[in-house]
């Protein structure tokens, strides 16, 4: 299981999209932090936006992937390998390369400009927002 | 992706459903090769020996080096063509020596060159006793290689008998000729 989490890291962490919405969280970070003198107000704005940006990103981004890797996985199947581990792995591959891109993304720059509970609240939940909502096309196609 | 409604398939004389360690006995060439596309040739080679690691068998390269992809494995999935996607499909069913294999749509896609290094590897294979399914519409490319028929038509079963039997029952010399009368008559 292992094996195969790590083979799809490799192939995400090299994916463009993955690559284009981690620099398009720490731009709208930034600015959104160098906007607002107050980093509580900032962290407001940011908020607003990940509530809206994430779930939507996450879905849309693992749907594409497990619909195009349709028949890399079933060649996966025809190995001597459990249907749960190849899901499992592939979730996991997934969330942890789009969570990834958020915490280079978006939880980097909350560190630096509002440290504390409310900033790793914050980062939390955007974690737990991109597992959701990765989780939902692999639980759908298993 | 599919676990059967209805029915069953046996496997060395046991059910698979629920089991999946019968796969290791089997080396399977998909019709359609996609792999991820970030991938080098190396890595899902590589990828595929660590999730089939079995240290009694002997790795069978011998795909790989007369398809030349020996030369080439640092290039990405998303780069090749489909002939060669279907060259590294072939390698990785061949790889790990199993007892049965199946092939499906082997030779679409692939230039003649390799197509006569595919079949030449099947005979081999099929002369260590190995039992090897093809499913094909290119029946020329099978003439010399197979022995048995199976026809099937809208998923059901019209016949299963040996090429000899064929011949004898059509009256035609080549494969493609004999289904092709089988289907003008369609009475056998």
């Amino acid at each position: 299981m292992k094996k195969i989490i790590k083979y799809v890291l490799l192939d995400l962490l090299r994916n463009r999209i993955i690559i284009a919405y981690t620099i398009f969280l720490a731009v709208i970070s930034l600015s959104v932090f160098n906007l607002e003198d107050n980093p509580s107000k900032g962290i407001l704005s940011l908020l607003n936006l990940v509530l809206i940006i994430v779930p939507l990103v996450s879905i849309v981004f693992s749907t594409i992937y497990v619909y195009n890797a349709a028949e890399f996985i079933e060649l996966l199947v025809s190995q001597p390998l459990r249907r749960v581990n190849i899901w499992l792995s592939i979730f996991t591959g997934l969330a942890s390369s789009v969570c990834m891109a958020f915490l280079v993304g978006c939880g980097i720059p909350v560190l630096i400009y509002a440290p504390g509970d409310t900033g790793l609240t914050m980062t939390a939940m955007g974690v737990l927002l991109t597992m959701v909502f990765v989780a939902l096309p692999c639980w759908h196609r298993y | 992706m599919v676990v059967p409604d209805s029915g069953f398939i046996t496997f060395n004389k046991r059910n698979i459903a629920h089991n999946w360690q019968y796969r290791s006995a089997i080396g399977y060439m998909p019709q359609i090769g996609r792999y991820p596309e970030n991938m080098t040739i190396a890595q899902v080679l590589d990828m595929m020996k660590d999730i089939r690691k079995q240290n009694a068998v002997q790795l069978d390269e011998e795909l790989i080096h007369l398809f030349k992809l020996d030369g080439m494995l640092h290039k990405r999935m998303g780069t090749l063509s489909g002939g060669t996607r279907q060259k590294v499909s072939a390698s990785l069913a061949f790889l790990f020596n199993p007892d049965v294999l199946i092939l499906d749509e082997p030779t679409a896609g692939l230039d003649p060159l390799s197509t006569e290094i595919l079949k030449e590897k099947i005979r081999k294979e099929k002369q260590q006793g190995k039992l090897i399914m093809i499913t094909s519409h290119f029946l020329s490319d099978l003439d010399d290689i197979i022995t048995e028929v199976i026809y099937m038509e809208e998923g059901k079963l019209k016949f299963h008998k040996s090429l000899d039997q064929l011949q004898l029952d059509t009256g035609e010399k080549t494969l493609s000729r004999a289904i092709a009368r089988v289907m003008q008559t369609s009475v056998i």
